[in-house]
């Protein structure tokens, strides 16, 4: 580093300071005048800081924020552009780590569906985003040749995600964006599938714990002779077949497959489950 | 008559994707934030390649921080480059300006201490950032609220020179120079009679909030009739120069905007003797 970017480098550690944490090093270097001293010059910046995460954080999370009320969501707000500065270059992104932060804090870590609630909402924003991949339709499954069945393996869409909670946070964040009293938090087990429809609109749904599995398996690279026989522990055999064909043409018109392929090509799927 | 004169633009705002195609507004061009669309795919992509199918689009980046001190970020102009590969825009401009160092962004547009040092510093990461995009790029004066005891030169002489130097062009965002000479008390004039006319590719218009002590670039009103008239000298000095609005905040309905777009038409049309200005731009030839 040069000494003339040495100088430049200390003034932007000293404005960056006075950003993240009111520092005022940085006001010596600051020209005041009649209108205003250097001090209110610099708290526009600050206060413009501030500003603007707390905007992404009210629209990224209005579920959130409805259900926490004003001052808890101002007590959150607080704590999370405390704790954590922007590593993005866009502000898209600026809350992908809310929910860990609300799980690590020492109040609403008590409370550990608030941090569900917040994953939940940043799940449906990743869907919403996610990359185009075409989808496959029934008719791509009634084409397919009958000794490529057995082999058949599943690329689900990239805006499909698993979202997996032990307690009742999505049930929650339904009573609220319908203006109804949410329920009391309760711990369940839950799975639920998140992904962008044909329309390009988000949605999702409950996952009963057969389609969970099923789910799994094909993730994970195993073909369609391996879900029928996960599928025929479940239903037993006689019922397999049509079972396992039915939530094949569901998730096909759902628009949750990209490509059907015998060729055992890694499929691609973000999952987004509680660690 | 500028070879690069698109017309009369608009920001491309999500809450205007829908309005654009489907009445096809007598719009000549849209600008876009280039961060709102690197993101894979969904609604902002599909969005993106259907107006731009009917619309010409330049790229505005907020985040290069090309007067910090920290290394370029290669990534994110790797990903830039690869949005106007996309996009195809008329072309790419950011900030004269620094928002971030050792990894966070304030995602504010910070001013630089007008020194040689510091023009010596963007000029050569300017150099750096056309060779990777591979075209000359286009910076914007920022609006500010603080000077530094160190500058040494005014805020003209700075950008003059570091474009200059760094043989870039100019955005040059009209109510920007309007909010910093009311902060700094400077007089608007002078700046725009101290830039080259031949840097000057774009213009950008905008509203501000005005608190008496100060102005902040707040993007949230209407432009105002200083905004206007000031406008209107740029236009006398720089001739026929592709003009857009700029809103971000309480963002109005489509037609408010396009009522705001024929304002700085008719001033462009009183103002220029060129037949053209205020015309689509589709029956201009663009470069």
């Amino acid at each position: 580093m040069s000494k003339s970017s040495g100088m430049l480098h200390l003034r932007q550690q000293q404005m960056m300071a006075a950003l993240l944490a009111g520092d005022d090093a940085i006001t010596a270097h600051i020209a005041g005048d009649h209108n205003l001293d250097a001090q209110q010059r610099l708290s526009i910046y600050q206060s413009g800081y501030r500003l603007r995460l707390r905007e992404v954080i009210d629209n990224d999370h209005p579920v959130l924020g409805s259900y926490l009320g004003d001052d808890l969501f101002e007590q959150m707000v607080d704590g999370y552009i405390e704790s954590v500065p922007s590593r993005y270059r866009s502000l898209r992104y600026y809350c992908d780590p809310l929910p860990d932060y609300l799980k690590r804090d020492s109040f609403f870590g008590q409370y550990p569906h608030i941090a569900e609630l917040a994953r939940f909402e940043r799940g449906l924003l990743s869907s919403f985003d996610a990359p185009d991949w075409d989808t496959a339709s029934v008719e791509t499954l009634q084409q397919l040749p009958p000794e490529l069945w057995p082999g058949m393996q599943l690329r689900f869409h990239p805006s499909l995600q698993l979202f997996s909670s032990h307690d009742n946070a999505v049930e929650i964040w339904q009573a609220i964006k319908a203006d109804q009293t949410p329920p009391n938090p309760s711990q369940q087990s839950a799975c639920w599938v998140i992904w962008r429809n044909r329309e390009r609109l988000t949605e999702f749904r409950s996952a009963a714990p057969l389609e969970q599995r099923l789910i799994h398996c094909f993730i994970e690279g195993e073909n369609f002779t391996t879900a029928a026989e996960l599928t025929a522990a479940e239903v037993g055999e006689e019922a397999a077949a049509a079972e396992l064909l039915s939530v094949l043409v569901r998730w096909l018109e759902l628009g949750w497959i990209s490509q059907l392929t015998g060729l055992g090509t890694q499929p691609t799927l973000e999952i987004a489950e509680k660690p | 008559m500028n070879d690069h004169f698109l017309g009369f633009g608009l920001g491309l705002r999500t809450q205007h994707f829908n309005d654009v195609l489907e009445s096809r507004p007598d719009v000549d061009w849209f600008e876009i934030i280039s961060e709102n669309f690197m993101v894979a795919g969904g609604k902002p992509k599909y969005y993106l390649h259907a107006i731009r199918e009917q619309y010409p689009l330049v790229m505005h980046g907020v985040s290069m921080s090309i007067g910090s001190t920290e290394p370029l970020d290669k990534d994110y102009l790797q990903r830039l480059k690869l949005l106007a590969n996309e996009v195809q825009p008329q072309w790419i401009s950011d900030h004269l300006c620094w928002t971030g160092l050792e990894g966070v962004n304030s995602h504010d547009l910070l001013p630089m201490p007008y020194t040689e040092e510091a023009i010596d510093h963007i000029a050569g990461r300017i150099m750096q950032v056309q060779e990777t995009l591979g075209r000359q790029l286009l910076l914007e004066n920022v609006s500010s609220y603080i000077s530094y005891t160190e500058s040494v030169m005014s805020e003209w002489e700075f950008y003059s020179e570091v474009v200059e130097r760094a043989d870039c062009l100019m955005l040059l965002d009209i109510n920007n120079i309007y909010v910093s000479s009311r902060n700094h008390n400077f007089d608007a004039q002078t700046y725009l009679n101290s830039i080259n006319p031949e840097r000057v590719r774009q213009f950008h218009l905008a509203g501000h909030s005005d608190y008496g002590t100060h102005v902040i670039d707040t993007h949230d009103h209407d432009i105002c009739d200083p905004v206007w008239a000031l406008y209107r000298k740029a236009l006398q000095r720089f001739g026929a120069v592709s003009t857009m609005i700029e809103r971000d905040d309480n963002i109005p309905p489509l037609n408010q905007l396009l009522d705001e777009l024929q304002i700085a038409r008719d001033i462009a049309a009183e103002v220029l003797p060129c037949p053209h200005a205020g015309k689509p731009a589709a029956q201009l030839e663009i470069r």
